[in-house]
């Protein structure tokens, strides 16, 4: 808990680090609906090439990002599957007869078994995930015996397509918006939020306390992890040790370190009430904002791209413009 | 028996993965019926040293000796509990950690972890009450309804009720007034001198220092710069590095032998200034 980050942002000096929030953010939108209305294959393949690209030259480890996806592993083998069954259109790329039986069934049952007891000693986690959903259809392939339902495994192009569509599609959405978190700071992510935001007001929507309740909230995060520290100890030296007590006493020292936790914040927040207060602080007027955000060439550049890019995808959908 | 710092480094970690050294190679014995003073300024390993005493934080290099337990565990078996019961650890600003509907409840608090029945806690917490001059009548009182000097001996009472051999306190009397401070001070002579417990102490209140504690630990930049009794501290040679004041009345004893041609005696105590003075008046 001692070196916990808020946020993702990693320390840079690139041309994406220079940009104004305000236009990252709008650039995260743009690139977003470009990316769910893009019309074909080839050209969500073009796209992903690109952002794969663009990463690279902002000095983000590529590493970093692949680790990024790992947690919508299971999500995108999931989907691929599903896809993969459903989709029958297309010439017909592999047929192969599948058995469910004792056998295999059993076999499966054991894969998976065997997984979730050995996949805590494997450095390379993700790969034994894979592996893992790669056999449990081997195994329906490979073991016969003791038939109780049998079906046809086939891949067709338009279901490689489609599924291939799809990833392209989640790895472009994932990579556009961690390269949003991982190059912006949480205060600047926050002031470019709030003037994205602003147009909201007319609807009288309270942009500027929501955007201060929040870079509060960011401000605060390590200070009560500190005093729960603090807590933890104190109670640990009057004999509360998580680690070695029973479930039922468990719950009884979590409210020991609850309730000092919740007083020291209600404290807390009014301590910074009144500060904020005493100097000048009022709900809802007008302030003046101490980094000045401003556009350059380069967001403007950016924001053209955008724009340009959109304009043809969505001239592509109208069937104006043909799309490969 | 007491506690030993075998060549004890600690370090914690950055955010880019470097180290601070906290405290570094540090080897000290503290024997039963020892009164300790840890002086030093801010950041320098005062609360990190004494959070080892009581296996809160495993020495990153070196073992520490606590009683029969040496920290870090060789073996599985030995769990963490029994040892931290042997020393009580009252952190800064104790009165942060009450939480329980009542004071005595939350005083039986510590007991109660360490496996003993309520009837056998409650006299405990009772006597630990007693013993900081809480009042019979305010036991059954919600700890958040009193005041703060009150609350701070209700955590201490939590701690002296688990009975602890050693009481390590950090900064005890930080945020009290005059009052509340001597008298917080007293307690703690007291339990001492009586009750014969081995106290550790950190504060910056060189006054503190120089009437309660029989040795002296100054650290700085996490090693001890000096070890020893308050006649040696403030006559050695390294005193001005150390960045300590001198005591009250130590330093009107320079003044007045330096103004009024008094033969300079250490004094360390307001009590011992005016016995000095009444006793070379008569001569």
């Amino acid at each position: 808990m001692n070196n916990i980050t808020i946020g993702q942002y990693v320390h840079g000096d690139s041309w994406i680090y220079k940009m104004d929030p305000r236009v990252k953010i709008i650039s995260l939108m743009l690139s977003m609906v470009i990316t769910f209305i893009i019309p074909s294959f080839t050209l969500m393949s073009v796209l992903l090439g690109l952002t794969i690209l663009m990463v690279l030259t902002t000095g983000i480890p590529f590493l970093k990002m692949i680790r990024g996806m790992k947690a919508l592993l299971f999500l995108l083998t999931f989907t691929f599957i599903i896809q993969i069954f459903n989709i029958r259109t297309g010439d017909l790329l592999l047929d192969v007869n599948m058995t469910l039986g004792f056998a295999s069934i059993a076999a499966m049952v054991l894969i998976i078994v065997l997984y979730n007891v050995y996949k805590r000693r494997f450095k390379y986690r993700a790969t034994l995930f894979l592996l893992m959903a790669f056999s449990l259809f081997l195994v329906q392939y490979l073991l016969p015996y003791g038939k109780i339902w049998s079906y046809d495994f086939m891949i067709y192009s338009d279901g490689l397509y489609r599924t291939g569509f799809l990833l392209f599609r989640i790895m472009v959405v994932i990579i556009l918006s961690s390269l949003l978190t991982f190059t912006t700071m949480t205060t600047d992510l926050n002031n470019g939020l709030e003037a994205v935001m602003k147009p909201l007001e007319w609807v009288k929507f309270p942009v500027a306390e929501l955007s201060m309740m929040l870079s509060l909230t960011l401000r605060f995060i390590p200070t009560l992890l500190e005093e729960t520290q603090k807590i933890m100890k104190a109670q640990a030296s009057r004999g509360v040790e998580f680690s070695e007590s029973s479930l039922k006493k468990k719950i009884s020292q979590m409210i020991s370190l609850l309730i000092p936790i919740f007083i020291i914040s209600f404290k807390r927040a009014e301590d910074l009430a009144n500060a904020m207060e005493s100097r000048g602080y009022v709900i809802g007027e007008k302030r003046t904002k101490i980094d000045v955000m401003t556009i350059q060439y380069l967001d403007i550049l950016t924001i053209i791209t955008l724009i340009g890019l959109l304009t043809v995808v969505i001239l592509m959908n109208t069937g104006v413009l043909y799309a490969i | 028996m007491g506690i030993q710092f075998n060549q004890v480094s600690y370090f914690y970690r950055g955010v880019k993965n470097e180290t601070y050294e906290a405290i570094n190679q540090i080897s000290l014995a503290i024997q039963d019926g020892e009164f300790v003073a840890i002086c030093g300024q801010t950041g320098s390993g005062k609360t990190t040293l004494v959070q080892h005493m009581n296996a809160l934080l495993k020495p990153t290099r070196g073992t520490v000796q606590i009683y029969e337990h040496t920290i870090p565990i060789q073996d599985k078996k030995t769990k963490i509990g029994p040892i931290r019961k042997k020393v009580g650890l009252v952190f800064q600003f104790p009165e942060y950690q009450l939480f329980e509907e009542t004071i005595l409840k939350d005083i039986m608090f510590g007991p109660m972890n360490f496996g003993l029945s309520l009837k056998e806690a409650e006299e405990k917490a009772r006597h630990a009450a007693q013993l900081v001059g809480l009042d019979e009548a305010i036991l059954q009182k919600s700890p958040f309804r009193i005041s703060g000097g009150q609350m701070r001996r209700v955590a201490i009472a939590g701690i002296l009720a688990m009975e602890p051999e050693m009481l390590v306190l950090d900064e005890p009397t930080r945020g009290l007034d005059p009052k509340g401070s001597d008298e917080m001070m007293a307690l703690f002579n007291e339990l001492h001198i009586k009750h014969g417990k081995t106290i550790v102490l950190i504060t910056h209140d060189m006054d503190i220092v120089a009437r309660y504690a029989k040795r002296i630990l100054v650290m700085d930049k996490g090693k001890i710069k000096f070890d020893g009794t308050r006649e040696l501290l403030f006559i050695s040679d390294e005193f001005e590095k150390l960045h300590l004041a001198k005591p009250q009345a130590y330093r009107m004893m320079e003044y007045l032998s330096k103004t009024l041609g008094y033969p300079f005696k250490q004094v360390f105590t307001e009590e011992e200034l005016l016995a000095y003075m009444k006793a070379v008046h008569h001569e």
